[in-house]
């Protein structure tokens, strides 16, 4: 299998902070579920924010390998990935505008100016077959199980419905690495199945997951392999059958053991 | 859009037709006879003007800085400094009228009635009555401290009073305060309907203190200082305000059937002293 | 009572019959405050942009220079900028006193610190996820400047009408720089609804006054429900 992402040495401190991540290293193989677990503050989120090169590390390097095309920019890099956070963020408009934001993001002038016609054109009551890029966003939407919701603004949603609406606007610009750090925290128990599966169906259509979790059962249900991150630094890895089985350090079972208890 | 309009107007004011800026008191613009002599001195020239109406000190100023091309005021003493500074030229006598005190129809410190003006506030400070002045350096300003001075009292706080505004907002105020002020005429009667306050001495016009005539004075902006004024046209104006013509629609100007202004341009009599200074010899 | 009662019979005949000398001013005041917003607002938009989502050194000092000119009294803006257009003044050629060009400049002097403080009022409430998250989803840097602006279009909206509104209703720097000018007939060239309010308390006509009041919160009104309609709209 090859690998989509590698990681080496990789270091950050906030500024005026300590430092959050201490010489990380990974592989991430293309098409895997791959969990980063850990307790909280371990630095999960930080390196996420770095692998979506929101933040610079200061030292280490991370080396993209997407199949598909792009320039080797850092913003065409960055376009094969598409993250979901703990919390959803949505932006202050319809459920459809925040689905399509991704796509319109990639989509040049003329193409959103033939959408935004064709909504004017349809509110005119004429006849005008759905683009692309509408047809990939019902499609998102179908998939996490929204299909009515286009219309309603984002504020009338739960925090259910508003975390899927989040993963279906990552999930719309088709991504090869999605990035979901703790996406079912927080959330009931329908949620977080329906989310679960949702995840399932996007990695069987080949896109690679790297998945933040707090959560052991969810890691065992969705995930690959797993490295558990302790104090900024990855203290064990491995395929997670073999990590929870027979775990070569005292930190998964401390782990573990903590996360039963809690 | 709205600024092609904007353009479009602003060009046909600028280019469309002449056009003279004069400042002068608010006197004799809320009473409306500078508009009537604007009229038909527009008419008979093609000529627009365009009035910035303020007290005699900001108008003054402003002709000082070269912003309009002459001035119509009445405060002499301000006037010749003026004259004296080289910013203006070509001062004439326009037309006078005068000051009144008036006061609450009460009148709680009871000068109505007397003769002169400097004896009325001598008994509006002894009985330290309320009492409101212009404070703006205006004309009317002027002329109220030099009858304080000829009075010989110092006005003082709590009972006196400046509301730094034009003449009409001080009536106003005045009125509902229930205040002495010193007004001119001409703003008092258009105003007189809308009023708590009665004339209690009497200027010149109806036969009362010499101290309180209120001559106007028009002097053009001195075109050696600023040539791009119009000065040309400031004294076409100029002449037609001392011409019989504009003498007359003085003359004939009423609010509420009396009369506000009275001509003084045109006189057999030569009387030199109104092209300069007063004390030119100085 | 019976003057406010007098003063809004008042205020309706005139609009009623469409008081020639009405328009005209109205006309002046919304020219005027129109052409003002229509150049600050792009002016603010850019300031607060680099203000709220920049990062340079004096951006602290900046902005509190733009709190602080949202206060600053309109005298004193109209006083500034007369000195400045006077004839012997820096500007005295160009021959703009007098002028609603003039009253424009004025204008956009004194509203341009406050719709830009409210602009980045409304930035900087955005949360800083918004921006996380737009980058997470493949903006480039233009596109995630977009992005925040575009979360912060209702405070923008604010702003506008907040511009509008004082710029409409304020009295000193226009009377100042367009020195309140009327044609004979009654043809506003300088005077806006706030000077000839002023002009008719200063004639003890209070109602007349009152309704010309009436008629100037009538605008503002009429534009604020206009814009509260859009943003309860919501998707745009």
């Amino acid at each position: 299998m090859s690998v989509i992402l590698s990681v080496h040495g990789l270091r950050f401190a906030y500024p005026r902070g300590p430092e959050a991540l201490r010489g990380v290293d990974l592989e991430i193989r293309a098409g895997e579920v791959f969990a980063v677990i850990g307790p909280n503050g371990a630095g999960k989120t930080t390196l996420f924010r770095v692998l979506t090169m929101f933040y610079r590390p200061s030292a280490g390097e991370v080396e993209y390998r997407f199949r598909t095309a792009s320039d080797g920019s850092e913003l065409g890099l960055r376009r094969r990935m598409a993250m979901v956070f703990q919390d959803p963020v949505l932006l202050n408009a319809s459920v459809w505008e925040n689905v399509a934001y991704g796509l319109f993001l990639r989509e040049p002038l003329p193409g959103r100016l033939r959408v935004r016609l064709g909504h004017l054109a349809r509110r005119l009551r004429l006849a005008v077959p759905p683009s692309k890029l509408e047809a990939r966003v019902e499609r998102a939407l179908e998939e996490v199980g929204l299909s009515g919701f286009a219309g309603k603004h984002a504020r009338a949603l739960s925090r259910g419905e508003a975390q899927r609406v989040a993963l279906a606007r990552a999930l719309a610009v088709e991504p090869e690495l999605l990035l979901l750090d703790e996406p079912t925290a927080n959330l009931d128990p329908p949620n977080v199945l329906l989310i679960e599966e949702v995840i399932r169906r996007a990695n069987r259509r080949g896109a690679t997951v790297l998945l933040a979790s707090h959560n052991i059962g969810q890691v065992r249900r969705l995930a690959d392999r797993a490295a558990l991150l302790v104090e900024g630094r990855i203290v064990e890895s491995g395929p997670v059958e073999e990590l929870f089985r027979a775990p070569g350090s005292g930190s998964i079972r401390e782990f573990v053991g903590e996360e039963l208890l809690t | 859009m709205a600024l092609l309009a904007t353009v479009l107007v602003a060009g046909v004011w600028a280019w469309g037709v002449e056009e003279l800026v004069m400042s002068t008191g608010t006197s004799v613009y809320d009473t409306g006879l500078i508009d009537q002599l604007n009229a038909a001195f527009g008419e008979r020239f093609g000529v627009r003007v365009k009035v910035i109406a303020v007290g005699t000190g900001a108008a003054l100023r402003l002709a000082q800085e070269g912003n309009v091309d002459l001035v119509l005021v009445h405060a002499r003493e301000a006037e010749d400094e003026f004259l004296w500074g080289g910013w203006g030229i070509n001062r004439r006598d326009v037309m006078y009228n005068d000051f009144v005190l008036v006061g609450p129809p009460d009148d709680p410190a009871g000068i109505a009635g007397l003769e002169s003006a400097a004896e009325a506030l001598r008994h509006i400070a002894a009985a330290q009555a309320r009492f409101l002045s212009r404070g703006d350096e205006s004309g009317t300003h002027r002329r109220e401290l030099a009858l304080w001075e000829a009075a010989g009292v110092t006005p003082s706080a709590p009972w006196y009073m400046e509301s730094g505004k034009g003449m009409g907002d001080t009536l106003v105020q005045a009125s509902l305060m229930g205040a002495y002020t010193l007004t001119d005429r001409g703003t008092f009667i258009a105003l007189r309907d809308r009023l708590e306050l009665q004339v209690l001495v009497e200027g010149p016009l109806n036969g009362g203190d010499p101290l309180l005539m209120n001559p106007y004075g028009v002097i053009a902006v001195n075109p050696a200082l600023y040539p791009d004024r119009n000065y040309v046209l400031a004294m076409a104006y100029i002449g037609f305000l001392t011409s019989p013509e504009g003498q007359r629609i003085i003359d004939e100007f009423q609010v509420n059937g009396e009369r506000l202004f009275v001509p003084m341009a045109l006189s057999r009599e030569p009387r030199f002293e109104q092209y300069v200074p007063q004390d030119w010899r100085r | 009572m019976s003057s406010l009662v007098s003063a809004f019979s008042q205020a309706f005949s005139m609009i009623a019959r469409l008081d020639p000398y009405l328009l005209s001013v109205v006309g002046v005041s919304l020219r005027v405050s129109g052409m003002a917003l229509l150049i600050s607002v792009p002016i603010s938009a850019v300031f607060a942009s680099l203000l709220g989502l920049g990062r340079f050194p004096g951006r602290n000092l900046l902005r509190t220079l733009v709190y602080t000119g949202m206060g600053v009294p309109s005298v004193i803006v109209g006083l500034v900028v007369l000195l400045l257009l006077s004839r012997s003044g820096p500007f005295g050629g160009l021959g703009l006193l007098w002028t609603p060009t003039a009253m424009v400049i004025s204008q956009c002097v004194l509203v341009t610190p406050l719709i830009t403080g409210v602009m980045l009022s409304a930035l900087v409430a955005v949360d800083q996820a918004v921006s996380e998250a737009a980058h997470s989803l493949g903006a480039s840097r233009l596109q995630r400047v977009w992005t925040v602006i575009r979360e912060a279009r209702f405070g923008f909206l604010t702003a506008v009408l907040a511009g509008f509104g004082r710029a409409i209703s304020e009295v000193g720097s226009v009377l100042l720089v367009g020195g309140n000018i009327v044609f004979p007939g009654g043809v506003s060239y300088t005077r806006t609804l706030t000077t000839a309010i002023v002009v008719e308390t200063r004639k003890g006509r209070f109602e007349a006054a009152l309704a010309l009041g009436i008629v100037l919160i009538a605008i503002v009104l009429s534009l604020n429900l206009l814009a509260g309609r859009l943003q309860r709209r919501g998707s745009w």
